[in-house]
């Protein structure tokens, strides 16, 4: 056995602090093999966190420690906890619980973020605690996977859980997974995700307590503060190296459903120091639809931001966020009051991190800067039935096998209970939607990547299809959306998705009459949109109408506007140059309906007319920006075609210094 | 479509400041307002300098869930649960 480390000893400290961090990341690889929902498996819907005991001032229920998940949970978890403790009683917790806890205005995120809380005690004494956090896929409430635009109120969400036990004495608490198997349209999925993050919060406990018992309880809570302590300092000598000021930066989402009317995040960024307070007068009331975010997620969105700009690779927990405050009327839509829907929580939270880093963007030197990044999510959740079989054999399972193992992990083929035998089964898919993230300094930005505050990996085509009655068309790269610069943006990504049974499709498009912008002389990145067709009545939803869509344009027969800013024919254009489509109405979609998104371009950096032409020559090889593109906005005159003879482009040297020296863009 | 629940009357909400006769202690300042802020250890009011943002007194929420918002199990508070 190696030696105990002690409480000033500032080696074993750090032992402790990497082993408080190896605990909550080997918890959550838990959770990624054993959950059966997706969501968490590609969309790492999900955190493990480590807690504190409750010893103030030094520590109070602290997130010690959290695993690189999904950042819109690192910050609301610290309120979660310790608002689950006030409300529930510690007087009340006892070793082996699993306390539920999923209401948005008390633990922050939307009623399918489900957290839970493991109190750990080591002699009777309360050491600490373990919380974790899962996406659920199915809460009840309205719609069939849950996420919607056109909620109302709290009560169309699902159902909300204020504090029950889910697992007592370390052993399954019926009335508890009753409320979810009862309120659920997918208890497979329930089951097997509760079990993974039962077994996820367990190891942390185990782990937590063999190192209580291994270094004593005293130098544990020593490497706790230790490790909060590390995180501000560490944030704090970030923020020192930005000036002081006031700076003022806004963003925002488009409408909510039912008012077409865009909600304004308004921020003032006062720094000083290494203190930093936000002050969000200004912004707009609450949505009337499921657009809105508790304020636990707004001070989150401000905690990633300056977690990110100032201290991005130092591993993460609440000490990070003691240098935030921030300054919030309540019933704002980014600090909704219940019973207000939240279900788009991600949407406000991504448009605060938007606005808070663009504050701080304004008082950066320009070499720091960097164009923002595509949008939100841009998604659209598919759900209906169907009496189809899955359009394969499953992994080459048995059919018994593969039913079974298709509705625990997706669509999630499952059984409805119809009176009528019919056999059809329900299916839920969330189809979210990537895009680039901005240019800097250092380079051209990424194509294909996830909005700030997620790490959503993307699901195949190939599992989609397998799993749903939908056929994924075309994923690729869009040219010339990406915005222009010395460093272009990442460019945006085209989806077309075609259902080929009846579906409802609720479009979650909430981010398109804000550009993504430029830095130091770039262009902002080219506007998005989405656009849905509609097959003829006698037309079979097979190859013969995918390929009318395959060559369809966005501006072309047979596609309509479903949400962005159009021109005359139908074509995306800038926001203010075209006629607006709100495109949060849901589209009762039969065999053979086409949607198609097209997520906006990123932000450049730098002047366009800087590019180095042979970048541009790049480009246009590889389809990201055109012929013509090259010409309108980096002043390159490129010879040739890319599509026949890609390896013969030329850089026409003479008419481009012609172009960049005051000739035409 | 039937609403029935409302939302604010105003388009757009801002946080009154108040006042404050007083001169911060670390920086000299005379700006000293009181306001309500919410920062890591949750809501409170706050007698804060604008000039160096230096918090000269804190007085925490009554409730944990913000000023306006009292969940209903806070009735059952002291109450024998």
């Amino acid at each position: 056995m190696s030696t105990p480390a002690r409480g000033d000893d500032a080696v074993g400290l750090e032992i402790l602090r990497s082993a408080f961090y190896a605990t909550v990341r080997q918890a959550g690889r838990i959770i990624l093999r054993s959950s059966f929902s997706p969501i968490i498996r590609d969309a790492f819907d999900f955190c493990v966190t480590l807690v504190g005991p409750i010893a103030p001032p030094r520590l109070d229920l602290d997130i010690v420690a959290m695993n690189e998940s999904l950042a819109h949970f690192s910050g609301v978890m610290p309120y979660m906890v310790r608002n689950l403790v006030w409300e529930y009683g510690v007087e009340n917790l006892r070793p082996g619980d699993l306390i539920a806890y999923n209401n948005p205005f008390k633990g922050g995120n939307h009623v399918y973020d489900n957290g839970f809380f493991r109190p750990v005690f080591h002699g009777g004494e309360l050491i600490g605690g373990v919380a974790v956090k899962a996406h659920l896929v199915d809460m009840g409430g309205l719609t069939a996977g849950g996420y919607s635009v056109r909620k109302r109120s709290l009560f169309e969400e699902g159902v909300v859980i204020s504090g029950v036990q889910v697992y007592r004495d370390d052993e399954p608490f019926i009335p508890g997974f009753n409320l979810y198997f009862d309120n659920s349209r997918l208890p497979q999925n329930m089951l097997a995700d509760l079990q993974a993050l039962h077994s996820a919060a367990s190891f942390v406990e185990e782990r937590l307590l063999a190192l209580a018992d291994q270094h004593g309880v005293e130098t544990l809570h020593d490497a706790m503060a230790y490790t909060l302590d590390y995180a501000d300092r560490s944030t704090r000598e970030g923020l020192r190296a930005l000036p002081d000021g006031d700076f003022v930066g806004e963003d925002g989402i488009d409408a909510d459903a039912y008012n077409d009317e865009p909600y304004v995040i308004r921020t003032v960024v006062r720094k000083r120091g290494d203190e930093v307070e936000v002050d969000f007068s200004g912004t707009t009331r609450e949505a009337a639809s499921s657009v809105n975010c508790s304020v636990f997620d707004a001070i989150n969105g401000v905690f990633t931001a300056v977690k990110f700009l100032c201290d991005p690779h130092n591993p993460n927990n609440a000490g990070a966020f003691r240098c935030v405050s921030i300054v919030i009327p309540e019933g704002t839509f980014v600090s909704a009051r219940p019973p207000a829907a939240t279900t788009m929580y991600f949407d406000a939270a991504e448009a605060v991190f938007n606005a808070v880093t663009k504050a701080f963007l304004s008082g950066a030197p320009a070499e720091a800067a960097f164009g923002g990044h595509y949008s939100t999510n841009m998604g659209l959740l598919i759900t209906g039935t169907t009496g189809a079989p899955s359009s394969g054999p499953r992994r080459n399972l048995p059919p018994g096998v593969a039913e079974q193992l298709a509705a625990a992990t997706q669509s999630v083929p499952v059984t409805l209970d119809d009176p009528d035998g019919s056999g059809r089964r329900l299916f839920v898919a969330p189809l979210f939607a990537l895009g680039g993230f901005g240019a800097s300094a250092a380079g051209d930005g990424e194509s294909f990547v996830s909005m700030s505050q997620q790490n959503l990996m993307e699901m195949s085509a190939e599992a989609i299809e397998e799993d749903h009655p939908v056929m994924v068309l075309r994923k690729e790269f869009a040219t010339d959306t990406a915005g222009p610069g010395e460093h272009r943006g990442g460019a945006g990504v085209v989806y077309d998705r075609m259902v080929v049974s009846r579906a409802d499709v609720y479009p979650l498009l909430l981010h398109l009459r804000v550009l993504p912008w430029g830095s130091k002389g770039a262009e902002a990145g080219r506007p998005g949109g989405a656009w849905v067709g509609v097959a003829g009545a006698d037309a079979e939803p097979g190859s013969a109408v995918a390929r009318t869509w395959l060559v369809a344009r966005d501006d072309g027969p047979g596609l309509e506007p479903l949400g962005g800013y159009f021109d005359d024919d139908g074509g995306a254009v800038a926001a203010g140059e075209g006629r607006w489509v709100n495109g949060l109405g849901d589209v009762d979609a039969g065999p053979g309906t086409l949607v198609r998104v097209r997520t906006p371009g990123a932000g450049g950096w730098g002047d366009p007319h800087r590019r180095d032409p042979a970048a541009v020559l790049r480009d246009v090889r590889d389809g990201y920006v055109s012929v013509e593109g090259a010409r309108r906005d980096y002043g390159v005159a490129v010879e040739g075609d890319p599509e026949t003879a890609p390896d013969r482009l030329r850089v026409d040297e003479a008419a481009t210094a012609v172009l960049r020296n005051g000739g035409a863009r | 479509m039937t609403m029935l629940f409302g939302r604010p009357e105003e388009t757009e909400l801002s946080v009154p400041r108040t006042r404050l006769d007083e001169t911060c202690p670390r920086c000299g300042g005379g700006d000293v307002e009181g306001y309500p802020m919410l920062d890591l250890r949750g809501w409170c009011l706050v007698a804060r300098c604008p000039g160096c943002l230096h918090v000269l007194r804190r007085e925490p929420s009554p409730t944990p869930f913000g000023f306006t918002y009292v969940p209903f199990s806070a009735h059952l508070r002291g109450a024998g649960g």
